[in-house]
């Protein structure tokens, strides 16, 4: 009978520590195996209890883990409602702003403003050459335009008179249905006209003036305290009203 | 010793089999209960689970906007809401915490003062609006009210009101191309823009439905999108929006003056056929859109027409030179008035001795015999072609609603009357678009471009659509005859009484004036269509402006020249056109 001399220290070793080499082992081994003895299980045991204790642990995890993202995303879909509510409400905001900015860059209320603080179209083109100062077209005061008085071109929105848009408009809410302020009496100022044609080639070109009846040579704002003058058209037309 | 262990073993397998037994026994049942539930009544289930918790809901697209040529906004998708109350329960009173953060109670006579305050509607309206049907859960109180009233509203905390989205337009330049641009009114869009690019602008509304927890909060993962919406696309009108006010505001000016019945205002780039602004009188306003007549809401540039008079003379002109007939200098000897057989006689508007004209002279004194005596060294047949190749008789390129093409028979069809009364603008139909369009071809030195009034439509991503077609263009007078043409104009300008009117220091113009008469029943009676078409600057002609008063009461042109002087000086402002380097043009006008 041959023993086997090394002893491996696996399980599988111990629990076949008597593998067959030889006939009579196998009669012993079957033996053993069917008449079990508590040693037999007791050595099987063992290292089963790791793997279930292992695989249980496993099975925590996972539910604990699965109980944990499923918290989070209710927490998740909470904190969505509240940000989309806030998008909402953040863009609802900036359309009307924009609604209102888009109103007070229309051209009636610019043109009201503008006949507010006394200004007059000018019937001339004029132009001022960033690049030497140079001034280019006319410059003939007594041919202004009358100031833009009962404007034609209407804006209902500017007409309504909710709070909300008195609190924008300010005191300009009524200027687009107010009477006009221009003087029909013939008053020429100044009358320096001014022609110049222009050279060859313009660097660079800007800005169309509007300019004001009170100075004519140059392009400041108009006192708002002068009169405003309303110049009869040569041509014997009346002024604009 | 072996048969106890076989028997051993058949207990252990006994006892094992019925172990397996019991547990199989009980599975049974419970396989076909879930068998049952998840596979037979799977459908019933979920169809009833869903009902139960899923919303579905109509995801709105936006109406897209409406640009100008510098994307300012002429008309604006916005969101307004309507406020209704529940009648039934407004009787309770309510309680909510004051500026202490005191607990008060309210009563419905307070709530209903403060809504009246916030929103304007009166205290009597919503009060009425309340009793009308006290057990009705659905009431309007205020209506199309914008966010910021909203606002105040929901801060009052009155647990019986509601709100519900009214998705609304606003044009925030008020009547600025408003019968261009149209309106929108609660049945679709109405008129202009709005209602023939309605395929662009018009959203498509979506589905979706998602399934719901009991404190509303939308479950994760649970939407699900049964149809994506799409918003509207945005339309670009080629429209210059301030020159646009400034027309309108000179012209009703100027037709309120000579007493019309109706004006038009036209600047037509040359270079490109894009119309910049097509200014009419009187006018509308989308924001208000039923307080102006029905006939305001169309634009009469398009769609209206009239006999357009001495206009027509530069087009026969420049036909007759492209066909090489005459030159801008040919001769011809002009008296008051001619027979040309059968009949017809033609006059000049007023009287005058027998003058030796050169073409910029008959065209300087618009001399209805002196333009005849030079179109007839050419055919009639080919100045037809001619007039039909430059866009008469049909509508133009920018297919506005409603556009019509005018009236203009032909060989075999127009009589001997009319075939010479078309060579001075009388016998023949036009739009005032048509009219502009025609100096436009003059002042490209004989290149038609398609009249353009749609950019395109923009979608979200960028994408442009609806573009006007580029191979449009063609030539339809020689170079030469157009840019002498030109100098026709210029020469009528400054050699005629239409100089002091129209001039702009340190600039070239060139234009024509026009009073054609109106036949009313066939007659011609006392009323006229003046008009002026002008161009600027004439030594490389970049816009055309066209202005014509309908019925004036006052029927001299030099009504008309104010108007087209102070659209021509914004337009030269807009554009920054810079004063003329050389020397105006003046052809002799006798010989």
């Amino acid at each position: 009978m041959n023993q086997a001399k090394v002893v491996r220290p696996t399980h599988w070793a111990r629990s076949h520590q008597l593998s067959p080499v030889g006939h009579a082992d196998t009669q012993t081994a079957n033996l053993k195996l069917h008449t079990g003895g508590l040693a037999k299980t007791k050595l099987r045991l063992k290292p089963k209890v790791r793997y279930a204790v292992i695989v249980m642990l496993g099975i925590v995890a996972i539910m604990a883990s699965q109980l944990i993202i499923s918290v989070f995303l209710a927490q998740g879909a909470y904190e969505i409602n509240s940000l989309q509510r806030d998008l909402k409400e953040s863009s609802r905001t900036a359309e009307s702003i924009g609604e209102d900015i888009a109103l007070l860059t229309s051209p009636q209320y610019l043109a009201a403003n503008a006949t507010e603080l006394g200004m007059v179209p000018t019937r001339d083109v004029t132009f001022l050459r960033l690049s030497d100062g140079k001034v280019m077209g006319s410059l003939t005061v007594a041919g202004s335009r009358g100031p833009i008085a009962n404007p034609k071109v209407q804006n209902q929105l500017l007409n309504q008179e909710s709070q909300y848009l008195a609190g924008i408009l300010g005191t300009t809410a009524t200027i687009i249905e107010g009477e006009t302020t221009s003087d029909s009496s013939t008053d020429s100022v100044g009358g320096s006209s001014m022609t110049t044609l222009s050279g060859t080639g313009f660097s660079e070109v800007v800005v169309g003036g509007t300019v004001s009846a009170e100075t004519p040579n140059e392009l400041t704002p108009v006192d708002t305290n002068a009169p405003i003058v309303s110049n009869e058209d040569s041509r014997g037309l009346s002024p604009i009203n | 010793m072996a048969n106890n262990n076989k028997k051993q073993l058949f207990q252990v397998r006994r006892r094992q089999f019925l172990v397996l037994g019991v547990v199989l026994a009980l599975c049974l049942p419970i396989t076909i209960r879930l068998f049952d539930l998840q596979v037979v009544r799977a459908n019933e289930i979920r169809t009833e689970a869903n009902e139960r918790r899923s919303i579905p809901v109509t995801t709105y697209g936006e109406r897209g906007n409406i640009y100008d040529s510098d994307g300012n906004v002429l008309a604006q998708s916005v969101m307004r809401f309507n406020i209704t109350a529940s009648p039934r329960y407004s009787t309770n009173e309510f309680q909510r915490r004051d500026e202490n953060n005191n607990r008060i109670t309210v009563q419905r006579e307070q709530a209903v003062k403060e809504l009246a305050e916030i929103t304007g509607v009166t205290e009597e309206s919503i009060t009425a609006a309340l009793n009308a049907k006290p057990d009705s859960d659905f009431a309007y109180v205020a209506k199309s009210v914008d966010i910021e009233v909203l606002r105040q509203v929901q801060e009052l905390g009155i647990p019986w009101l509601y709100s519900e989205q009214v998705p609304s337009r606003t044009y925030p330049k008020g009547a600025v191309g408003g019968n261009i641009i149209g309106f929108m009114s609660k049945d679709g869009p109405g008129a202009g823009v709005e209602l023939y690019m309605d395929q662009c602008l018009a959203p498509v509304d979506g589905q979706e439905t998602y399934e719901r927890s009991r404190d509303g909060v939308r479950l994760p993962g649970s939407t699900i999108v049964t149809e994506q919406f799409e918003n509207g696309q945005d339309v670009h009108l080629t429209l210059n929006a301030d020159l646009q006010w400034y027309a309108q505001e000179s012209l009703a000016t100027g037709a309120k003056a000579a007493e019309s019945d109706w004006a038009t205002a036209i600047v037509l780039e040359i270079e490109t056929g894009k119309v910049r602004a097509v200014a009419e009188y009187p006018t509308a306003d989308p924001n208000n859109p039923s307080a102006t007549a029905p006939e305001t809401w169309t634009s009469r540039s398009f769609t209206s027409i009239y006999e357009p008079g001495s206009t027509m003379k530069t087009l026969t002109l420049a036909a007759a030179i492209s066909s090489g007939a005459i030159t801008s200098t040919t001769g011809v000897e002009v008296p008051p008035n001619y027979n040309f057989g059968n009949g017809i006689t033609i006059k000049d508007a007023s009287w005058h001795p027998v003058q030796k004209l050169t073409a910029a002279g008959v065209m300087a004194n618009s001399s209805n015999v002196g333009t005849i005596f030079l179109s007839q060294k050419m055919s009639s047949k080919e100045r037809y072609e001619y007039m039909l190749e430059a866009g008469f008789g049909s509508p133009t390129e920018a297919g506005f609603l409603g556009e019509i093409g005018g009236i203009f028979n032909g060989p075999g069809q127009w009589d001997k009357h009319t075939e010479l009364a078309t060579n001075y603008g009388q016998g023949l139909a036009v739009t005032s678009m048509q009219m502009a369009a025609a100096y436009q071809i003059i002042g490209n030195n004989g290149v038609k471009m398609p009249v353009t009034l749609v950019e395109g439509c923009v979608d979200d991503e960028g994408n442009v659509t609806h573009q006007q077609d580029a191979e449009l263009q063609k030539r339809v007078f020689t170079e030469q005859a157009a840019k002498q043409t030109q100098d026709l104009l210029e020469t009528t300008v400054n050699s005629s009484w239409l100089e002091p009117h129209l001039s702009i220091p340190g600039y070239r113009i060139g234009a024509k004036t026009g009073t054609a008469q109106v036949a009313e029943r066939g007659i011609y009676g006392n009323k006229a269509v003046t008009s002026i078409i002008a161009m600027v600057p004439m030594e490389n002609p970049q816009y055309v402006v066209a202005v014509t008063f309908g019925y004036p009461k006052n029927k001299s042109t030099a009504m008309v020249a104010p108007v087209v002087r102070d659209i021509m000086t914004q337009v030269l402002k807009t554009y920054k056109i810079q004063p003329a380097d050389s020397n105006p043009v003046k052809l002799p006008t006798t010989w």
